[in-house]
């Protein structure tokens, strides 16, 4: 009884420490660690509470060429667009549907928000990218945000309570969803993408496709790894991040507005061909009509982007000069308008 | 598994609740159940050489103590030392042996083919519980223990988890009793234990993995930082390596005092030491008292002509330095630290001083001496740890890295700590203090642990070995 006394006593002391110790560490140590561990929660810091929309966005948002005479993102050009409303914009390399949730949760719950807008982003469905050595940060900022205690959160972080892998096992595992995850295209003899880039790198296509040359090989392998997918909806990770976001707005009575980029499907074809069209396109009709359902406004700027607008020449990117960037503005402006957001 | 993880902090409380749950009879399976899951949770596979140590030197005993035929005796105790030392060498040793056989070959033949060094992955914890199980059958060839007749106890001194993968490296008349005996469930060993693993996780996560932080960036770029940053690089590594190992063995007498089990002592301030030798003394006290035991005394101790002790003394330290790693720079380390010993003995260096400042100008030369030889230990090969040393003299005016104020002021605080834990450890020390001071020290160390732990978390460093 007497160890059951103590014991009991203990964990109630250790309970009003916690407490305590969380309000020390939210007025000490916290702000300097987002900024060190989950940056882009202090964009969302910096957002006007008073703002009538937010836009979540990537590289694609902030990304300018060099001599564009416009350097604006495209947020700011939405802005500029639907001048009767307010936009903010939270954005940051590499973000995709996981953080994005992260930041969907932590948005102020006195903001009064007519819309939200998150950028989808094609790739991002692609190992190439569920796999990146970038997502042990990304993971990292995602814990460091999640609406619990705070000092809580940090200490996971040090005992790697996050999806930390080294580069090595994400590697492999990037390796074994290129061999394991299958596709059919019909008429086609490659049903994954080391397939697909194995035959491609052992020049096999050099004679097949005029528009391929030993300089833009690297370039059309690239496209594969990267757009070469089937998206499952059971294991691929962003859709169920996706879904959460769609039920957190609904809950918040936040309209859901998805920004499907434009792809660089002229290049894809060219250097690829039209079975790689044929997957994106499948991908594409996908995520627009599975998200359409769920009743999303989904902005599909896919073929939207001439091939003049992309500015990465060596990467497929979503990296567009100020044509595209407006391009895509317009687009989420003329859905907005066309589902009466904009009062 | 390791102490500062998630799923350490939710297996402890298990294994306790289930230990005191069952009767006496039953808590050997639970410990040794728990102590291979907590090994195979690591690895499942290496778990077969575990348990080929534990049969095969539990029958060593029996079978020594059964003979009385010293040629017999001998022989089993070269199997069982053979086999021990055969695990060691091939996991730990086998690639470093091969590779300089190939430095060799090729220096005497040009045309020599390397042969290629071997695919091996070095099974935690190998050159800690094989030390163990030699001292056991050593110490019943010897005639100093009973060989242990029940296999169950026998396998848990060989593989009790808190200890199993980087000590406190115990003797079979120390620790195989404890576990005899009937554990009553007493409040004291569980505050002690706790703050044993509060102390131990601090000095691991916010001491030593943040003093990291800084480290890994001196030795990752040697020639952009300045000779201060190597400096305090070379300090800072001194209390990395301390505060984590030391960190480690605490959390694990902690950890086995919950189970009212004693482990050894570790470490007793070794760096307030006045000489090598009672560095020594002070530092890893296990791994120092096996060597003295079972390497210096047979090979004749101080016993000897001059030549013999001093070959002793050397012997002890090259083993020393192998024993941590197969590296040259391991055997340097030792070497040095051999060869200081013998000087402070020629000289009577190591008599204590009884003037405070003789007194400090000793502390401040062997501090010296430690940290600069912690320079081998942390480098990667021989060029690598010169490179470091010429970069010291030369670096002067280099801007160099950049460094923050918090690691100073985590290791001021922990050197305040580690000074008041000279006499007594910080579960003792924190007796006697009044309850609302030792509950202010439970608030400041587990804030600390919970906020500033580092987030590049670095393995604890004695595991390598």
């Amino acid at each position: 009884m007497k160890i059951v006394k103590y014991i009991t006593t203990r964990i109630i002391l250790a309970v009003v420490f916690l407490f305590a110790m969380n309000l020390i560490y939210l007025y000490t140590f916290w702000k300097e660690d987002v900024k060190q561990h989950g940056d882009v929660l202090e964009n969302l810091w910096g957002v006007d509470i008073h703002s009538d929309a937010i836009y979540f966005g990537e590289s694609s948002n902030f990304h300018v060429q060099e001599g564009d005479s416009i350097k604006h993102r495209i947020s700011y050009a939405l802005d500029s667009l639907l001048p009767s409303i307010s936009i903010a914009t939270v954005d940051n390399a590499g973000l995709h549907a996981g953080t994005y949730l992260s930041l969907v949760k932590n948005i102020p719950k006195e903001m009064n928000l007519k819309f939200v807008v998150v950028t989808l982003n094609y790739r991002s469905f692609a190992a190439n990218w569920r796999y990146a050595s970038f997502e042990n940060y990304l993971a990292k900022s995602a814990l460091m945000l999640e609406p619990s205690f705070p000092i809580l959160n940090k200490y996971m972080i040090s005992l790697k309570q996050y999806d930390y892998q080294s580069d090595e096992d994400r590697n492999a595992q990037m390796k074994l969803a290129w061999k394991n995850e299958k596709f059919t295209i019909p008429n086609f003899d490659y049903a994954n993408v080391i397939e697909w880039d194995s035959a491609m790198a052992w020049h096999a296509w050099l004679d097949i496709n005029p528009n391929l040359t030993e300089e833009n090989l690297p370039l059309a392998s690239h496209y594969i790894k990267n757009f070469a997918f089937n998206i499952d909806t059971v294991n691929n990770e962003r859709i169920e991040d996706l879904n959460t976001i769609v039920s957190i707005a609904n809950k918040r009575g936040y309209k859901l507005v998805f920004n499907l980029l434009g792809e660089n499907t002229i290049e894809a074809e060219k250097l690829v061909g039209k079975e790689l069209l044929y997957l994106m396109e499948k991908n594409r009709s996908f995520l627009v009509n599975y998200f359409t359902e769920k009743g999303v406004i989904m902005v599909d700027n896919f073929y939207q982007i001439p091939d003049s607008c992309f500015i990465d020449r060596s990467w497929p990117t979503e990296h567009y000069n100020y044509q595209g960037k407006k391009i895509v503005a317009e687009n989420i402006k003329k859905a907005i308008e066309a589902n009466e957001l904009h009062y | 598994m390791i102490f500062n993880s998630i799923e350490y902090i939710l297996f402890l409380p298990i294994v306790f609740i289930l230990f005191y749950l069952f009767r006496h009879k039953f808590r050997v399976f639970i410990l040794l159940a728990a102590s291979y899951y907590f090994y195979i949770s690591w690895n499942p596979v290496f778990i077969i050489l575990i348990i080929l140590s534990t049969l095969i030197d539990f029958g060593a005993g029996l079978l020594l103590e059964k003979t009385s035929s010293n040629s017999t005796r001998r022989l089993l105790l070269g199997i069982s030392i053979c086999a021990n030392l055969g695990f060691l060498f091939f996991f730990k040793y086998f690639n470093f042996a091969l590779e300089n056989v190939n430095e060799a070959m090729l220096a005497v033949k040009a045309s020599y083919q390397p042969i290629e060094a071997w695919d091996i992955i070095l099974p935690v914890g190998i050159s800690f519980y094989t030390f163990q199980t030699m001292s056991y059958t050593i110490d019943v060839f010897n005639g100093k223990t009973k060989a242990e007749k029940n296999l169950p106890y026998f396998a848990l001194y060989v593989c009790f988890f808190p200890q199993l993968v980087a000590g406190p490296i115990e003797r079979y008349n120390n620790l195989l009793p404890q576990f005899k005996e009937k554990a009553q469930l007493i409040i004291q060993n569980i505050s002690h234990g706790g703050r044993l693993i509060l102390y131990g996780l601090f000095m691991k996560m916010v001491i030593a993995d943040n003093l990291g932080v800084f480290v890994d960036a001196v030795y990752g770029d040697i020639a952009g930082a300045s000779s201060l940053n190597l400096l305090i690089g070379s300090v800072f590594y001194s209390f990395q390596i301390y505060c984590d190992f030391h960190g480690y063995t605490t959390i694990a007498i902690g950890s086995a005092k919950l189970f009212n089990v004693n482990l050894s002592e570790n470490f007793r301030t070794p760096y307030l030491s006045s000489s090598i030798t009672e560095f020594w003394r002070n530092w890893h006290i296990t791994l120092t008292t096996w060597f003295r035991d079972y390497i210096y005394y047979p090979l004749g101790g101080n016993r000897g002509t001059l030549l013999k002790w001093m070959l002793a003394i050397l012997s002890v330290f090259i083993v020393s330095g192998l024993w941590h790693g197969a590296k040259w720079t391991f055997i340097f380390w030792g070497v040095f630290h051999a060869l200081f010993v013998l000087f402070e003995k020629i000289v009577r260096w190591d008599k204590p001083s009884t003037k405070v400042f003789w007194k400090g100008v000793k502390w401040g030369v062997t501090f010296t001496l430690v940290t600069a030889l912690w320079v081998f230990f942390r480098s990667p090969d021989m060029d690598a740890a010169i490179w470091y040393f010429k970069s010291v003299a030369s670096n002067w005016n280099i801007q160099g890295i950049d460094l923050p104020l918090e690691p100073f002021i985590l290791l001021g605080l922990f050197i305040v700590l580690d000074v008041l834990t000279r006499k007594k450890n910080f579960a003792l020390l924190l007796d006697n203090v009044p309850s609302m001071a030792r509950g202010a020290i439970y608030f400041v160390l587990i804030f600390l642990l919970l906020s500033r732990s580092a987030t590049d978390m670095n393995p604890f460093i004695y595991f390598q070995f």
